[in-house]
């Protein structure tokens, strides 16, 4: 089978008024694969993300998703945000937080079909949440948020999820149930993580691109400390992730 | 002749209180909204820079609500554009339409011809004074507020919960702001018939915020602030009428009240939750 581009990311360059966040990155996601792209705070992970979902323009270069111009194609992607992109205190179930991952798919304008529905409870099946279903969003500990923006992001079925940093705000033994979830929805579609848990990710991930503001590495085997050097300077070290 | 005996001799008293219910609809419904959203500040300047279309209709010889209609639309768009253009200066830019648009109304006012309007009426309300032509705009208004809501609920509710996810999502997110907004300036006309435009917000957002401490959906906290709604301005009502005091003053303390008590209430319970665990 020949290896299919869902997302070309050619040549870009990206500043906000200022110096480039982005310098010359180009990238590919192939179809199917688990993509981890790391890189230290400010390294340009964020930014990367928000030009393959249409929200930033590039200075120079080209995005493409599912060979189409991000704005177009993005309606093939369930995005989970960072932790912190929304009021959590917001007066929202968890139901109707899920079932809003439908809205601009579902055939309805006003309300939601019986099919929603079901799209939903597959959702809350897949991701283990169908027990918090009435639950008031800001009840939920961080892990069960995360299973919850992932549904949200799968109700759609997408073929491509993309993730923001998803355990940044959860402990450790969570963090593992969230990678094995995301490795299950890998048999499907093609996944994208932006992590600063470099260690951790490489066991999932089945390729690994290096970001801070040029793309550093991007190789398919396990990370070596020389490019943590790279990519860090030379004062951290890699810590052992024993699972 | 009591409150009760006045009620159901006197047409002025009728009017008041289907104003008062007219309003609590309006008020629970979009208070929500501004609550949620927090939007209180934005809400105030269309609230203010309503008298500028009002003391132009007055100027002209309209009818003022109508000109409110139109300066609430008016400054909801302004205010709504340029915050979605430029984000950082929204209070500089809320607090000049606010005070431009009151400004504008008090020039037009003081060079009207002829016998004087009183001002304080536009300020503080008249809800004695509403007549049953005001009534059936008011109701106009509510059906406008409810339709529109009841249609693109889960749009508002994205764009209030999560606005990136929505333009994801393909939702048109400044036009469901605008729109939200222009809601949001309908609902401040109606409630100005009411309590006038300097005390509008309080009406706007304290019912809706004791709503969210005990409801915790957005379609539930709607009815509850629209009930305590009402019953602010009907309570206001009868209470003002033996004393003789002004309806809108004493509908807003009602609310401000109930407002304190309610987060005493749910200060003391909290406490009384972590003393236990």
């Amino acid at each position: 089978m020949k290896a299919e581009a869902i997302i070309s990311i050619d040549n870009v360059s990206f500043s906000f008024d200022g110096p480039l966040v982005l310098d010359h990155v180009s990238l590919t996601v192939i179809k199917g694969e688990f993509l981890g792209i790391v890189g230290p705070n400010g390294g340009g992970k964020s930014t990367l993300l928000k030009l393959i979902l249409g929200l930033l323009e590039p200075d120079s270069g080209r995005v493409t998703v599912t060979g189409k111009s991000p704005k177009r194609g993005r309606s093939a992607i369930g995005y989970v945000p960072q932790y912190a992109a929304f009021e959590r205190s917001f007066p929202i179930t968890v139901e109707d937080a899920v079932l809003l991952g439908l809205v601009g798919k579902s055939q309805r304008v006003f309300g939601y079909s019986g099919e929603d529905y079901q799209r939903a409870s597959d959702a809350f099946r897949e991701t283990e949440i169908e027990d918090l279903k009435d639950r008031l969003l800001s009840t939920l500990s961080g892990g069960q948020l995360q299973r919850v923006l992932i549904a949200r992001a799968l109700v759609s079925k997408p073929e491509i999820l993309i993730l923001d940093e998803p355990t940044s705000n959860i402990d450790s033994r969570v963090e593992e149930d969230i990678f094995d979830l995301l490795k299950k929805l890998n048999e499907r579609s093609t996944i994208l993580v932006v992590s600063h848990d470099i260690g951790f990710i490489s066991e999932y991930v089945t390729r690994v691109a290096c970001l801070n503001r040029t793309l550093v590495c991007h190789e398919t085997a396990a990370i070596s400390g020389k490019t943590i050097e790279e990519l860090y300077g030379s004062s951290v070290h890699m810590i052992q992730h024993s699972h | 002749m009591n409150i009760f005996e006045a009620i159901i001799s006197q047409t002025f008293l009728q009017h008041a209180l289907l104003a008062g219910v007219l309003a609590g609809v309006g008020c629970g419904v979009m208070g929500t909204y501004v609550v949620v959203k927090r939007i209180n500040f934005l809400a105030g300047g269309i609230a203010h820079s309503v008298l500028a279309g009002m003391g132009i209709a007055y100027f002209l010889g309209n009818s003022p609500i109508l000109g409110a209609i139109v300066s609430a639309l008016v400054a909801a768009l302004i205010i709504g554009w340029i915050k979605l253009r430029w984000q950082e200066g929204e209070d500089t830019i809320i607090a000049a339409v606010w005070s431009v648009g009151m400004a504008i109304g008090i020039i037009f006012i003081a060079k009207t011809p002829g016998y004087s309007v009183d001002l304080m009426s536009y300020l503080f309300g008249n809800i004695l004074m509403v007549s049953s032509s005001e009534l059936y705009v008011m109701l106009a208004l509510d059906m406008v507020l409810l339709a529109t809501v009841a249609i693109f609920y889960k749009q508002f509710l994205i764009v209030c919960f999560d606005e990136e996810f929505a333009r994801l999502r393909g939702v048109n997110v400044e036009l469901f702001y605008l729109l939200l907004l222009c809601l949001v300036a309908l609902t401040v006309v109606l409630l100005i018939q009411v309590v006038g435009l300097i005390l509008v917000i309080a009406l706007l957002t304290l019912p809706a915020a004791i709503a969210a401490r005990y409801q915790s959906s957005l379609k539930n906290i709607m009815l509850l602030a629209m009930v305590l709604g009402t019953a602010f301005t009907c309570t206001g009502i009868v209470v003002s009428y033996e004393p003789d005091l002004p309806a809108g003053a004493t509908i807003i303390l009602i609310a401000g009240v109930c407002y304190i008590l309610s987060s005493v209430y749910s200060q003391l319970s909290k406490a009384r939750k972590t003393a236990k665990s």
